[in-house]
């Protein structure tokens, strides 16, 4: 009685065990020969050319598109030396104006008088002026104090 | 106490190193002006001795190099006599009036600007009305002017025109006593009164052209 309980319980215990483990190493394992068929994929596809004709009629059918609705469309560089092309400024886009300071250097009709501003007499005065006043300082610091006041002799 | 000393020695140094360099500024200038004057005679010889040589053609004058002297300047009512320089940069300025690189020679056709400090070459300048006069003198040419028009015109105004015939623009800052950046510029107009060509260079080119037989005669 006791070994037949004994059996069935070990049954129960080890039923689940054997079908988990046959479930563990489909999913860990992976096939061989999938790896296989992916790698042949990838060099079959770098194999084939690319399709140039197939871009040059989208951007045509672009450019037909932006030429009906009225907007120019914009210049598609295929040359090999696009990568030197060096973008122009609009020749006809005005200078950039003179700052304000900036004086009349060259001969122009409608030009400002040249600039004949000089800060040098206020340098001069502000230079003297600091001296002066720096001197002052100095002297009359150096003005010894007043005496202190004797006291008076009491007349005797 | 001692802060007051401290205060006063930094106002002394400070004081004593910009009235230094104003002062050198100035005694710079004071040297340019010398120097110019002593390269003009030099040229004026040298465009002698070319014209005696017929390679001058006509008053036509080459653009110069930024700070070579290019004409004197005499105006006898404020006694000036300095050589102008080519050029109205700070330091072309510095050594005496400018003259705006682009615009006519004096004598030349069409409209010279020279320009200076109000407080250097020009500081007397808002001394001169209509009717005085002025004299210029190139390497082809000495022009007595007439001054006939002065105006004060704001420093972003435009003040500088083309003009057809032979005009001379003196123009400085305005008012002259100003201190700091003027806000104004005062602007004289001359119209040639005589034109003759430089009496140095025809008595030079006169001697060459004894001297070496040459069969060019001086103007």
């Amino acid at each position: 009685m006791r070994i037949e309980r004994a059996g069935l319980i070990l049954g129960f215990i080890l039923a689940p065990i054997a079908s988990a483990g046959a479930q563990f190493t489909t999913v860990v394992a992976p096939p061989p020969a999938q790896k296989q068929a992916i790698a042949m994929a990838d060099a079959k596809k770098a194999e084939v050319p690319r399709d140039t004709g197939h871009r040059a009629t989208l951007q045509a059918m672009s450019a037909w598109v932006d030429s009906v609705a009225g907007t120019p469309a914009p210049a598609v560089v295929t040359d090999s030396a696009a990568g030197e092309v060096v973008a122009s400024t609009d020749s006809a886009v005005s200078p950039a104006p003179r700052s304000e300071g900036a004086g009349t250097t060259r001969f122009a009709d409608g030009a400002r008088a040249p600039n004949t501003a000089s800060p040098l007499p206020l340098i001069l005065l502000g230079g003297l002026g600091a001296l002066l006043v720096g001197a002052w300082l100095l002297v009359a610091g150096r003005q010894p104090a007043t005496a202190p006041v004797e006291p008076r002799r009491r007349a005797r | 106490m001692r802060g007051r000393t401290a205060v006063g020695i930094a106002l002394v140094v400070a004081g004593a190193g910009l009235a230094a360099w104003a002062g050198s500024a100035y005694a710079r200038g004071w040297l340019a002006q010398d120097r110019a004057r002593s390269e003009w005679d030099q040229q004026v010889a040298r465009a002698a001795v070319a014209r005696g040589r017929a390679l001058a053609a006509g008053s036509a004058q080459a653009e110069p190099t930024a700070g070579a002297p290019v004409a004197r300047l005499v105006i006898p009512k404020i006694a000036l006599d300095d050589i102008v320089l080519e050029g109205v940069t700070t330091a072309a300025l510095n050594g005496g009036p400018g003259h705006l690189p682009g615009s006519a020679f004096p004598g030349g056709e069409g409209n010279a600007v020279i320009s200076a400090h109000r407080d250097r070459h020009f500081r007397r300048l808002g001394e001169l009305s209509i009717g005085d006069t002025i004299s210029t003198q190139t390497l082809t040419d000495s022009v007595t002017w007439r001054i006939v028009s002065r105006r004060v015109v704001d420093r972003e105004a435009p003040a500088i025109r083309r003009e057809a015939g032979q005009v001379l623009t003196l123009t400085t800052c305005w008012p002259i006593g100003y201190l700091g950046g003027a806000p104004d510029r005062l602007i004289l107009r001359a119209v040639p009164v005589k034109t003759h060509a430089a009496a140095a260079a025809r008595v030079r080119a006169g001697e060459l052209a004894i001297a070496t037989n040459a069969s060019v005669s001086p103007r």
